[in-house]
């Protein structure tokens, strides 16, 4: 790490700032922007496999799927953001959707439910807020336990089972079809995205988030009202994972108190597929929910080949793990070669000085 | 650092920490220096006190079956959270995958029990050991995220058990391992006095053993110890391997006892165990602890839970009485414990 390898890239990076289009690229392939570019070359993928997925009925059951979980790793996106992780989402999926079939059933209109459940999301988020900023204990520990709670909470509501609506009818037009590929869900799915996506990136309060994401003592020395910051996005997290478990609550006509586990894997997945959570204060929203968006793809896809659901579990699991292993390409180099154990090392340099040796 | 390690690392996004000052701060940490000082004692205090209420709600959870049927499923969670205390004293680790792996490796004992008990102990120790392996490596080598890596294992994990075992439940076989989960000495479980044996042996060995000094300076301070000359990424890897090892040893435990089991049997046990390490005082910032006190806690942590049920909550008030609980628990060791040091 000399001075040496440090000003090497220099002359590239501004050869490729100088080229317009060329930063852009850079940002699509390996950037902030990463999201839309995976989520596009995985679309292309599934259509050359299967040629069924880009017909209108394919693009609709993959958008009811694909949206809650999205709006799940969009609000999981903002609390990454600030170097915070939200477990509870899973839970707070499950709860909004008991709660919202459970309030229907009791004869409450549609729109109310929804924003009862809605609501309970955002209270849901303010506690593990509360809790991180006020309290300090690490939001690990604190959307871990409160995961508990919150399950607890849909179970012992549902009284364990699943709720069934006693009603189809208020919900079926979620469904129904307009202008051959669109439906209310995607409709929903791409304004509530577009809106927390301009939200947090171009106002002043979402640049506060990536200010107190970045370092959370000079912001506060700054004058910014952090612990206000933390618990709106916990509050946005919670209350964008029951809009996605209103949501699949809906279409279903059944609250589960048991769904969710898959839930968080994917909106973290997706999340940091987009480029969000590998550096708090950095990454964009649109593109954790893009990453969410390839996730589903993949899922989707595999499930259109008939794979069993192990299997489906299987590569979800493996996308995750590769996609934890973070930033590989400078720093696998570097810990192989500088964090190997000393035997291991030694048989390395031992190897590297006989091939130069030879050269 | 990335995020899922900034809030491992106990940097709450709440500002500087202790700005306030005045009297009550005094007071705090007079209070907090007398929990340190005798934080062992707090927590024999707490299980005595537990225990006593369970006596006074119902007279008969001081009989030895009573206390048997707490002891004997805090067993295998006591090996869950000695797990957990191994990856959290390695410094800022968690590990997400024990539940998974233990489920794996019971039903993997159970299947291979028609073999005889030394395959069926033999082989998930070394596929736990195996997990862990990749976990470190992941963590340690790469640099990955603990929490996504082993979130993600932990998936991967249950599919290929799932996939394996097609989701159908097996059943122990007659034999050792049959004989010892069922049986008991002086009417202490034989799986109970196995899991404590094992625990008080390796807390001697981690306390007097290089390794364990290795995972415990390595905890306190990475860079010090970086550049002392050590490889801290040594003792990460070795932190995983033995998370596995012990969450397969829960898994052959629950698996001697259970009998019948699926590919499930422990995934939900993941935050038990971590709460478990943390309730008897292994610290999530790393550094400290010791398997003996996970254990403990786990114990603790058991009693807890029957007391409530006890108090006759359902399961399912217990389930959010419990999540509250470890939150305010966390919250207490490491507010009071932390300033006052």
């Amino acid at each position: 790490m000399g001075a040496s390898a440090k000003l090497e890239p220099t002359p590239a990076r501004s050869r490729a700032a100088s080229l317009p289009g060329r930063r852009l690229l850079t940002r699509l392939v390996a950037g902030d922007l990463r999201g839309y570019a995976i989520v596009v070359v995985m679309f292309l993928v599934a259509g050359w496999i299967n040629s069924a997925m880009f017909e209108a009925s394919t693009l609709q059951a993959l958008a009811a799927r694909a949206v809650p979980i999205m709006l799940v790793a969009t609000g999981e996106a903002c609390v990454l953001l600030l170097g915070e992780l939200d477990l509870s989402v899973g839970a707070i999926t499950a709860l909004a959707g008991v709660l919202v079939i459970s309030l229907m059933n009791g004869g409450m209109p549609t729109g109310e439910a929804v924003a009862v459940a809605v609501a309970a999301g955002a209270a849901a988020g303010f506690v593990n807020g509360w809790c991180t900023a006020v309290l300090r204990v690490s939001s690990f520990i604190v959307t871990l336990g409160s995961s508990f709670a919150f399950y607890g909470v849909a179970l012992a509501a549902a009284k364990g089972v699943q709720v069934p609506a006693s009603e189809f009818g208020p919900t079926t037009w979620l469904a129904e079809s307009f202008g051959s590929i669109f439906t209310p869900v995607t409709v929903i799915g791409i304004v509530v995205i577009a809106a927390v996506a301009i939200g947090v990136g171009s106002t002043p309060w979402g640049r506060q988030l990536y200010a107190i994401g970045g370092d959370p003592e000079s912001a506060e020395r700054w004058g910014l009202r952090v612990r206000r910051r933390v618990i709106e996005a916990f509050m946005l997290s919670g209350a964008l994972a029951a809009a996605g478990g209103v949501l699949t609550a809906l279409l279903l006509a059944t609250g589960d108190p048991t769904v969710g586990s898959d839930v968080l894997l994917d909106a973290i997945a997706g999340a940091v597929i987009g480029g969000v959570g590998a550096k708090p204060g950095e990454g964009r929203i649109g593109s954790a929910a893009c990453g969410a968006l390839a996730l589903i793809v993949l899922e989707f896809l595999l499930n259109q080949q008939n794979v069993g659901a192990s299997t489906q579990q299987l590569v979800a699991g493996l996308v995750v793990v590769l996609v934890g292993l973070g930033r590989l390409e400078p720093a696998l180099t570097r810990s192989l070669t500088n964090n190997l154990p000393r035997p291991l090392m030694e048989i390395w340099q031992r190897r590297t000085a006989l091939t130069e040796g030879r050269r | 650092m990335t995020p899922l390690e900034t809030q491992l690392s106990g940097a709450p996004s709440g500002g500087p920490a202790g700005a306030s000052g005045g009297p009550d701060v005094v007071e705090r940490k007079a209070l907090s220096s007398l929990l340190v000082g005798h934080q062992e004692l707090v927590r024999v205090a707490a299980l005595v006190i537990l225990i006593a209420i369970g006596t006074i709600l119902r007279s008969s959870f001081i009989s030895e079956h009573s206390l048997m049927s707490v002891l004997l499923p805090a067993a295998p969670l006591a090996c869950l959270a000695t797990a957990e205390a191994f990856v959290m004293i390695r410094g800022k680790l968690v590990d997400l995958s024990v539940g998974s792996t233990a489920s794996a490796c019971a039903l993997v004992a159970v299947s291979l029990s028609s073999h005889g008990a030394l395959i069926a102990i033999v082989v998930p120790l070394a596929l736990g050991a195996v997990i862990g392996a990749i976990n470190g490596v992941g963590v340690g080598v790469f640099r990955g995220n603990p929490i996504i890596i082993t979130l993600g294992m932990g998936s991967v994990v249950g599919a290929i058990a799932l996939g394996r075992s097609g989701g159908n439940s097996e059943t122990l076989h007659h034999g050792l391992l049959e004989s010892f989960g069922g049986g008991s000495l002086a009417g202490v479980p034989d799986p109970v006095i196995a899991v404590a044996v094992i625990l008080a042996a390796t807390s001697l060995l981690f306390t007097t053993g290089r390794w364990g000094r290795l995972l415990r300076l390595g905890g306190d301070s990475e860079e010090a110890f970086a550049s002392s000359g050590r490889q801290p990424v040594t003792g990460t890897i070795l932190a995983f391997v033995l998370a596995g090892v012990f969450s397969a040893l829960g898994g052959i435990v629950l698996a001697s006892y259970v009998g019948t089991l699926d590919f499930s049997v422990a995934s939900n046990e993941t935050l038990p165990a971590v709460a478990g390490a943390v309730i008897g005082g292994v610290s999530l910032f790393g550094g400290e602890g010791s398997p003996w006190q996970a254990g403990f806690g786990s114990v603790l942590l058991g009693f807890l839970t029957s007391v409530l049920l006890v108090a006759g909550l359902s399961p399912y008030q217990e389930e959010i009485v419990e999540g509250v609980l470890v939150v305010a628990i966390v919250y207490v060791t490491e507010r009071l414990l932390v300033t006052g040091r």
